[in-house]
């Protein structure tokens, strides 16, 4: 790289090196001079463009060092600017001195060596320039981990969440106690470790989310621990897990509840240890993590099914905190939905019928049921040309409200997506929590195929996942442990034919 | 039989000193120290004595500070004597040539190593170990190594534009040579060394500077020109020199100028 674009102020009292020093590094750099205190301010008050400043430590004929004094004169106005010393004198003292004021580095006159030269102004000036992209990079993380902090408000002013923002306040100031939040699909289990991560220690640090049961149960040890190359087909280069991406800040494992015993006996080693082996690795990476973990499913229950270890369990445990129901805080209702809809005055986006529809309705997804149901009522607005979102704007499931735990006749279909659904009879029994949340979920999907017309993109969106592959993962999980409820589903079965096999 | 190598320092000794050495069983031999042979001598010798204070320059010099240094760092079991016919001069290696007499063979096996001697007390004569710190100051007036030091900078940058970048030389001179004004600055070092050479004629450094001397005598008649002729530069011949000279600065300095930095951080 060229280096002429630099731009060099030197401080002597010698003209004569001034000049020899233009002369040498000529095709280098760009040259100023300053021969007193004086001069060289108004220099760098006239221009503050110099990347480098050479400064002489006697300036004049007293002998006394003070271009000693000057350096910190510099950088306590000129903090970007970096300064080497070049003089006669070679005393440690003098260098230490130096440096300890803030000189990057110290060039005696007598030893003056072309290249030796060049590449420490060269060094300097880039090592100085790369700081200064460094700190702009970090405010710019830290300006983007806000936006980012601020596109995931917790909304909410009811006493229950008034109180989980208190706790998780305290809780942000134990940097490495592990937290569990757990509560209902959609209550905002990831606001809230956002939350944590906002307003505590590691807020400067790294925020990753992973929902662990979107990740095929073969990918998850590298996904989370990183690879290194070759230690699997595929794995063409080393790489970083998630555990190692989130060093210094936070990881949120959500849907803790679904890791396999392999992946919980990982995750145990390394509460305990602070350490990671990379798959294919034959060591070991220290790394400072906070973990948070959320679920929705009841840890207590796996663990006595034996389907959950119970030591990772009391790890986890250390620190709970439960987000309620929707359904159980609707005095935030109005608030998420002056949010969503980014007016708070809710009478000029929709009607009062609207509204009491959805505080009346049960949200068995939660606040990302409400989300999706705001951004449908106001696609359906558009679509039926209506300044006001009303009641006939909104997903048919909010009018049909008395579907607490809906579980549908096994032959109920409907091409109809607006025609209410029938009443649900649950024809199967749940015979536990894990159970009836599958119920409760495959319900819903069921429900939603019927109403999209089996266009399995627009169920996903509807339930909030990314794509269709989580939705068939998300099924294929649901067959692989309780194939029985499938016959439930006839939709679903449908339409996923290669999954369920009955 | 012990040897005792005697640095005269600018002034005759005196005959009897001789004769009383002999007596007391010491081979008092007398050594030059424009050459280096005398440092083989040292490894056998049981000592050194210095003829106190040193006459060179025009004045009265105490060279045992540079002698002492020279010694702790290279023959420390060696005994430093001082002979000088200060009376008043008290310590357990100082010999009192107005009082020979009184002194034994015994003496001898009483004077301190160079390792274990007390602190001296002040000696008559300027301390050339502070001249030799100003000589290599940086930025003061008296420093030779100053000036040498500018000429070099000169010097190097010109042959590297020669050999380097093929900068015709009538720029360089132009640009770079000529307002360095070399004969002016060659005539400046001149001036000082003629000032600081004979001071250390009878100093451990007195052959470095013999040394040096000569080199610069190579330099003198291109630098008189005011470096007109270009030859020099490009066979890189006046830039030798005046690193061969810079080499022998640091030797010096790096034994007896106590704080001292080679090449900051290279």
């Amino acid at each position: 790289m060229s280096s002429k674009n630099y731009h060099i102020l030197i401080v002597d009292d010698d003209t004569e090196f001034h000049q020899q020093i233009r002369y040498a590094f000529r095709r280098q750099f760009l040259f100023s001079g300053a021969v007193n205190e004086q001069q060289l301010f108004q220099k760098l008050d006239e221009a503050s463009n110099f990347d480098l400043l050479l400064l002489d430590l006697v300036l004049d004929e007293s002998e006394t060092k003070k271009g000693l004094d000057i350096i910190p004169k510099v950088l306590s106005r000129y903090p970007e600017l970096p300064v080497i010393i070049v003089t006669g004198d070679r005393s440690i003292d003098t260098v230490v001195t130096a440096m300890k004021l803030g000189a990057k580095n110290f060039l005696v006159k007598d030893d003056f060596d072309f290249d030796y030269w060049e590449q420490r102004f060269t060094e300097v000036i880039e090592g100085s320039k790369l700081k200064q992209e460094n700190r702009e990079l970090r405010a710019e993380v830290d300006r983007r981990r806000a936006m980012e902090n601020e596109a995931y408000p917790f909304i909410g002013e009811s006493p229950q969440i008034l109180e989980i923002k208190r706790i998780l306040k305290l809780v942000s100031e134990e940097p490495d106690v592990t937290v569990l939040i757990t509560g209902e699909t959609g209550t905002g289990k990831e606001v809230a470790a956002r939350y944590l991560h906002a307003h505590g220690a590691r807020r400067k640090g790294p925020f990753q989310a992973v929902n662990l049961s979107a990740i095929q149960d073969t990918l998850l040890e590298s996904t989370l621990f990183g690879h290194k190359k070759g230690a699997f087909t595929g794995a063409s280069r080393d790489m970083e897990g998630y555990f190692s991406q989130a060093n210094h800040g936070i990881l949120m494992l959500d849907e803790i509840g679904d890791i396999d015993q392999n992946i919980q006996i990982k995750l145990l080693r390394f509460l305990e240890t602070k350490q990671i082996r990379p798959v294919g690795s034959d060591q070991d990476i220290l790394l400072d993590v906070q973990v948070v973990t959320a679920t929705h499913r009841d840890l207590a229950s796996a663990v006595q099914a034996g389907r959950f270890r119970a030591d990772l369990f009391q790890r986890l445990k250390a620190m709970i905190i439960e987000l309620p129901p929707l359904r159980a805080r609707r005095d935030d209702i109005p608030l998420l939905l002056g949010h969503y809809f980014q007016e708070p005055d809710l009478s000029k986006v929709m009607t009062e019928g609207a509204l009491e529809a959805m505080l009346e309705y049960n949200w068995i997804g939660n606040i990302r049921e409400l989300k999706n149901a705001v951004s449908y009522a106001q696609l359906r607005a558009r679509i039926q040309d209506k300044r006001l979102i009303d009641e006939r704007c909104l997903p048919a499931e909010i009018l049909n409200s008395d579907t607490i735990i809906p579980v549908r006749a096994p032959n109920a279909t409907s091409a109809n997506p607006q025609a209410p659904a029938p009443a649900s009879v649950p024809v199967a029994t749940p015979k536990n929590i894990d159970e009836e949340h599958a119920l409760i979920d495959l319900d819903r999907i069921e429900k939603l195929l019927i109403q999209k017309n089996k266009v399995k993109k627009d169920v996903a969106i509807a339930i909030g996942l990314e794509n269709t592959d989580n939705l068939r993962y998300r099924i294929k999980k649901h067959f692989d442990k309780h194939p029985h409820l499938f016959a439930n589903f006839p939709t679903i079965s449908q339409s996923y034919r290669r999954i369920v096999k009955l | 039989m012990k040897i005792v190598l005697f640095v005269e320092g600018g002034r005759q000794a005196p005959a009897m000193l001789f004769e009383q050495c002999a007596e007391w069983g010491v081979d008092l031999r007398r050594i030059s120290l424009a050459n280096t042979d005398w440092q083989d001598q040292l490894q056998d010798a049981f000592g050194i004595m210095l003829m106190l204070p040193v006459w060179g320059g025009n004045a009265y010099l105490s060279s045992v500070a540079l002698w002492q240094q020279y010694l702790q760092a290279e023959a420390p079991k060696a005994r430093l004597v001082m002979a000088s016919f200060q009376s008043d001069f008290q310590h357990s290696n100082h010999l009192d040539i107005l009082r020979l007499s009184d002194y034994h063979a015994t003496w001898w096996d009483d004077c301190q190593t160079v390792d274990h001697m007390e602190e001296l007390p002040p000696l008559i004569g300027v301390d050339l170990s502070e001249k030799l710190k100003r000589f290599f100051a940086g930025h003061g007036q008296d420093s030779i190594v100053a000036v040498l030091s500018r000429i070099r900078l000169v010097v190097q940058m010109a042959s590297r534009e020669l050999q380097k970048m093929d900068t015709p030389y009538e720029e360089i001179f132009q640009d770079l040579v000529a307002p360095a004004e070399l004969g002016l600055k060659w005539r400046e070092w001149r001036n000082r060394w003629i000032n600081y050479y004979p001071l250390f004629e009878y100093t451990p450094i007195a052959a470095n500077l013999k040394q040096i001397a000569k080199l610069t005598d190579g330099v003198e008649p291109w630098m008189a020109a005011g470096g007109v002729d270009e030859a020099p530069l490009c066979d890189g011949s006046i830039l030798q020199i005046l690193n061969e000279v810079r080499v022998q600065l640091q030797q010096i300095e790096n034994q007896y100028v106590v704080q001292k930095l080679s090449h900051t951080y290279r």
